[in-house]
């Protein structure tokens, strides 16, 4: 008779509980609506159940600590819309043509002009005079504070390459080979995305 | 457009260096924006995007497992804490099919069910050792004096992965013919608490207050139920046609 006791419990064992991710999805209110009243049910007649909700109830205020604190937006993010060639800024940069920061870098074809929340973005993709094949990005951004912001090349899974913006707003990337990039600007409390910047 | 536009604007690897810079913050206990790591959990299960779910991973694995480290239950488990760490991570891909993303308004309702995840594993794997150590019990008798055990089969954890569904739907079908056999509150009362719970009839006796005249007119209950479950025709045919 013991053998048999064994047996049948080992072949019973909790065989109608409920699996723990269901209890745990009933815990946290996720289960449909006629999932619920079967758990239920169950939890008034099983006490390892009861238990194991009872220590995910727990658990989940022992670790919730450490979701705090967190805050809604803390950072602005821009995505940078691309003017038309030639085109007009709504301040700060003016009409592409003639602006002399970047008539002094010797572009023929003129800058990428990009506007970005409250900031606007010149980029100038020349040849890069020291090697030769490779090309060089002048940038200048205006419109946001421009302290501490960081300016990244991103390519693939990686970042190619990263400077700091000096203090009116202007930073260079050298050495670069031809291909498509994403550029982001990263200040304390700003970011901008150049997306699908081909040079 | 609004910023949460934006965001969702991004392009992966930006929101995955975001996500794991506001990560940092976050573990440093400082004010964090937590749109971009919820923008990665979007798009790992709404777009089922292999490359944010690897993001992710990289992102939570520490803190997955330091809450395994943590949870109760971690001590008695005899293992490692990175198999539940992978668990917990699996349990939350297969749980949150693209539809039901919208139940999850915000990071933390997300770190909440991660949360959850790991428990669960941990929960799963107490269950198996337990019947394991079940399992275990009835192959020591069975090495001693044979007995007449119709459900010897149905109890050994030997049986190939394929066979395992087989088996299951068998040991519900044995519950239900079990149940059926019952011809009181106080015999439902017994058997559950013997053979689903696992409990002494101590334990059995105070969960059902009133039910039971004594501790031990739980056993007594319980072996008149074998008895007749023995002698029972049709149950016999069921467990030898098992
Ligand atoms: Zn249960």
């Amino acid at each position: 008779m013991a053998q048999m006791e064994d047996s049948l419990k080992a072949a019973l064992y909790r065989i109608t509980c409920p699996d723990s991710a269901t209890l745990g999805n009933y815990h946290l209110g996720l289960l449909g609506e006629t999932a619920v009243q079967p758990i239920a049910n169950h939890l008034a007649v099983c006490p390892l159940c009861t238990r194991e909700i009872e220590q995910l109830e727990v658990f989940l205020l022992e670790t919730a600590v450490s979701l705090q604190p967190s805050t809604g937006e803390r950072i602005r993010v821009w995505i940078a819309k691309r003017l038309p060639s030639g085109g007009q800024t709504r301040q700060g940069l003016g009409p592409a043509v003639g602006t002399p920061a970047f008539a002094l870098r010797g572009s023929s074809s003129g800058p990428l002009m990009y506007e970005a929340g409250d900031a606007q973005l010149s980029l100038e993709v020349q040849d890069d005079p020291e090697q030769p094949g490779r090309k060089v990005i002048l940038g200048l951004v205006l419109g946001i504070a421009t302290e501490a912001v960081e300016a990244k090349l991103l390519q693939g899974d990686g970042v190619v390459t990263a400077v700091t913006l000096d203090e009116i707003g202007n930073f260079t990337f050298t050495g670069l080979e031809t291909g498509t990039y994403e550029l982001t600007l990263s200040g304390a409390d700003v970011e901008i995305h150049v997306q699908d910047l081909l040079i | 457009m609004s910023t949460h536009d934006e965001v969702g604007l991004l392009s992966l690897q930006s929101l995955c260096d975001r996500c794991h810079r506001e990560s940092e913050r976050f573990f440093a206990q400082k004010e964090h924006d937590p749109r971009f790591c919820y923008e990665l959990f979007r798009r790992a299960f709404v777009h089922s995007n292999e490359l944010a779910w690897h993001c992710l991973y990289e992102r939570y694995h520490k803190l997955v497992l330091s809450w395994v480290m943590r949870h109760a239950l971690y001590p008695g488990l005899g293992e490692e804490a990175d198999y539940f760490m992978n668990r917990a991570f699996e349990k939350v891909w297969q749980g949150i099919p693209a539809e039901n993303f919208a139940k999850f308004p915000d990071l933390k309702s997300l770190l909440r069910y991660l949360q959850m995840c790991t428990h669960a594993v941990m929960v799963d794997f107490a269950r198996w050792k337990e019947q394991a150590h079940l399992w275990d019990r009835t192959a020591e008798t069975e090495d001693g004096v044979a007995e007449y055990d119709p459900f010897a089969a149905l109890a050994s954890n030997s049986l190939p992965p394929e066979r395992e569904l087989a088996r299951r739907e068998m040991q519900e079908l044995l519950w239900q013919k079990l149940q059926a056999l019952s011809q009181s509150a106080k015999e439902d009362a017994a058997i559950f608490g013997y053979f689903v719970l696992n409990l002494k009839p101590r334990e059995i006796h105070d969960l059902y207050p009133g039910q039971f005249e004594d501790v031990r007119d739980v056993s007594r209950t319980k072996d008149n139920f074998l008895a007749r479950v023995r002698r029972n025709d049709e149950f016999r045919q069921f467990v030898d046609d098992a």
